[in-house]
C-alpha cells in the first residue's frame, strides 16, 4: 500500500488556493449534512469520511473578540482578533479589519462580518505549506 | 486495573532559576524518592512533562538525560510527554496507567520547565505555537488572547456587565496571591489588591497583567506505585482514585469556549473511575493560567452551575475558608507556571494537603482532592482525583 498516498477530499493547498482567489471552500458531510471549514479528514460532527467539497458563505457574526496588546514575534500589536460564527455554521478565528484597536470593545460582538482571506508564502521555502490568515471586514 | 498509590512528592521553588533543567528536575526527583523511601535504582520508568526545551536550552530528547542525572537503571524507559501546559499531568496519568496495567510496579513522573530562559517575545511566540499552526497562529493570537476571547464571550453569554465580571476575575487573582503567601515554594508571595489588578497594563482585552500567570522555571516529581505491593510502605498512603483526559481541536472548532468541552469529557472519566462526584471533592488545584480560566474551570468541573462561577469567586466560596477551596497553593497565578512542571506541582500540593502537611495553607479534613490541568487553547485537559488512604 506504500504507493497509495492519502489524498484529502479538500487539501490545505486547495483550500489556500481557493481562498487566495476569494472563495471560501469547505466540506459537506454526505451522512449528516454538516458543513466544515477549514477542511479536515473527517466530519467533526458525526465522524463520517464521506465528504464532498462545497463553497461556504464567507459571511457571519462576531461571537467574541479581544485586542492583542502583546503579540508574538513578527506581529504589530495592537490588533483585534475575533471568533466568527459563519452563517453556514463553522467558526473561524481571524483579524478584524477597519476598526481602531484602541476603541474596539465587546460591542463588536454580534456585528456582521465578511471574510477576506489572505494567503502568504510558506514559513520556509522547503515547507511547501502556505500560511492562511482569516481577515474580516465589518459589513 | 490495579489500584495505584502515590508514595512521595518533591518540588523546587518556582520562579527564576539560572541552572539547567537537569538540576531542577534532580532536586525535585530526589526529594520525591527520599520521601517515598525508595532508591533511584528501584525506579522502572520515567515519564516527564517538558514543553519548550528546544527553545529554552536547545535540548530535545531530554528524558534520558534527566534519568542519567538521577541514576535510573538502564532498563527504565525515559519518556518526555508534551501536551502543552498539561504535560506533567499527562505524564503522571500515563505512568499511573502503566502501573495500573501491571507493566511497572514503581515509576517516577513529573515535569520541568525553564520558560524564563526565553525573553518575553520568544516566550510569547513559542507559547502561541500551542495553538493551531495553520488556522489560528497566523491571526496573531496569543494565550492571553484566547482567554480574552473567552472572557468577553462569558460576559456576553450570561448578560454580565464586563466591569462586574472583571471584578470577579480580580478576586481570583487577589485570592490566589493571598493563598501563595502561605507557600514557601511560590514565585510571588505578596498580597495584591483589587485596585492593583484593575490598574495593570492591558495584555489582551479584557485581561490585564494581574489576570495572567507569570513565566516561570521549576520542577516537580511524583513517585507512583502498585498499591498491593506498596500500600503499607508508608504510613500515609494517597490513592490515585481516578484519572481522565480529553481533547479538543483548535479554539475555532470547540464550539462555545466558555464550556471547555474537553474538560467536561476529561473530568467525567475521572469522576466515574473514582466513583465520586464534584460534591465529594474537598479541594481543587485547577488551571488558573488566567483569572477567567479559573472561573470557567470551576463550572466545567461541576463545582458551580454554568454562569455562576464568577459569583462564587466574588462571594469567597473558593477561598481557603470557603465551600470549596480552589488553589490553596496560590495556583498558577501566584505559585508560578513552569508549563511542563505545573501538573506535577498541582499533584504535589494535593498530596501534601491530603497528608495534612500543607502548613499554614492546610485545608481542614481534606480527604479528596482534584487536579485539573489545561494545555494549549483548552485543547488538552487532564484530571486526577486523589484520595487519602
Amino acid at each position: 500500500m506504500a504507493d497509495q498516498q492519502f489524498k484529502p477530499i479538500l487539501s490545505h493547498e486547495e483550500f489556500a488556493q481557493a481562498l487566495a482567489r476569494g472563495r471560501l471552500m469547505g466540506l459537506s458531510c454526505i451522512g449528516c449534512g454538516a458543513v466544515t471549514t477549514p477542511p479536515q479528514a473527517t466530519c467533526p460532527k458525526c465522524g463520517g469520511s464521506d465528504l464532498g467539497p462545497v463553497e461556504v458563505e464567507p459571511s457571519g457574526v462576531i461571537e467574541t473578540m479581544t485586542v492583542i496588546r502583546v503579540g508574538p514575534a513578527g506581529f504589530d500589536p495592537p490588533y483585534v482578533v475575533a471568533l466568527v460564527r459563519l452563517d453556514d455554521g463553522p467558526r473561524l478565528m481571524g483579524r478584524v479589519n477597519g476598526v481602531d484597536p484602541e476603541s474596539a470593545g465587546p460591542d463588536l460582538i454580534g456585528r456582521r462580518v465578511c471574510l477576506k482571506g489572505q494567503v502568504s508564502e510558506p514559513r520556509t521555502k522547503e515547507s511547501g505549506v502556505r500560511r492562511v490568515s482569516f481577515l474580516f471586514d465589518l459589513t | 486495573m490495579r489500584e495505584v498509590v502515590i508514595l512521595g512528592v518533591g518540588m523546587t521553588k518556582f520562579g527564576v532559576h539560572k541552572q539547567p533543567m537537569r538540576e531542577l528536575f534532580a532536586q525535585a526527583a530526589l526529594e520525591a524518592l527520599a520521601e517515598s523511601r525508595v532508591s533511584p535504582r528501584d525506579i522502572e520508568g520515567l515519564f516527564v512533562g517538558q514543553v519548550l526545551g528546544v527553545f529554552e536550552e536547545a535540548q530535545a530528547n531530554i528524558a534520558p538525560f534527566l534519568a542519567q542525572d538521577i541514576g535510573l537503571p538502564r532498563t527504565a524507559p525515559a519518556v518526555r510527554f508534551e501536551g502543552a501546559c498539561a504535560s506533567a499531568t499527562v505524564a503522571i496519568r500515563h505512568g499511573a496507567l502503566l502501573v495500573a496495567g501491571g507493566v511497572h510496579d514503581l515509576v517516577l513522573c513529573g515535569g520541568v520547565e525553564r520558560a524564563t530562559a526565553m525573553n518575553t517575545s520568544l516566550a510569547t511566540t513559542t507559547f502561541a505555537m500551542c495553538s493551531h499552526a495553520d488556522y489560528e497562529c497566523p491571526s496573531g493570537i496569543t494565550f492571553p488572547g484566547i482567554f480574552g476571547l473567552a472572557a468577553h464571550l462569558y460576559a456576553a453569554k450570561y448578560g454580565l456587565e464586563l466591569g462586574e465580571l472583571k471584578r470577579a476575575m480580580a478576586e481570583v487573582a487577589v485570592k490566589n496571591h493571598r493563598h501563595a503567601t502561605g507557600n514557601p515554594l511560590a514565585q510571588f508571595r505578596k498580597e495584591i489588591s483589587i485596585e492593583d489588578v484593575l490598574s495593570g497594563p492591558m495584555v489582551a482585552d479584557p485581561l490585564q497583567l494581574y489576570d495572567c500567570c507569570p513565566f516561570s522555571d521549576g520542577a516537580a516529581a511524583v513517585v507512583i506505585a502498585d498499591a498491593a505491593r506498596f500500600r503499607d510502605h508508608l504510613a500515609e498512603p494517597v490513592f490515585l482514585a481516578g484519572t481522565g483526559q480529553g481533547n479538543a481541536g483548535g479554539a475555532f472548532s470547540q464550539g462555545d469556549l466558555t464550556l471547555s468541552s474537553a474538560r467536561r469529557a476529561s473530568v467525567g472519566q475521572a469522576y466515574r473511575q473514582a466513583g465520586l462526584g464534584p460534591d465529594e471533592v474537598d479541594l481543587c488545584e485547577l488551571h488558573d493560567c488566567f483569572t477567567i480560566a479559573e472561573i470557567i474551570a470551576s463550572e466545567a468541573l461541576g463545582f458551580f452551575p454554568d454562569g455562576t462561577g464568577w459569583r462564587a469567586a466574588l462571594e469567597g466560596h473558593t477561598d481557603m475558608s470557603g465551600r470549596l477551596p480552589i488553589n490553596p497553593s496560590g495556583g498558577l497565578k501566584a505559585k508560578g507556571h513552569p508549563i511542563g512542571a505545573t501538573g506535577a506541582a498541582q499533584t504535589y500540593e494535593i498530596v501534601n494537603q491530603l497528608r495534612g502537611k500543607a502548613g499554614p495553607r492546610q485545608v481542614e479534613n481534606a480527604r479528596v482532592g482534584l487536579v485539573d490541568t489545561l494545555g494549549g487553547d483548552m485543547s488538552t485537559i487532564c484530571n486526577l482525583i486523589l484520595r487519602r488512604g
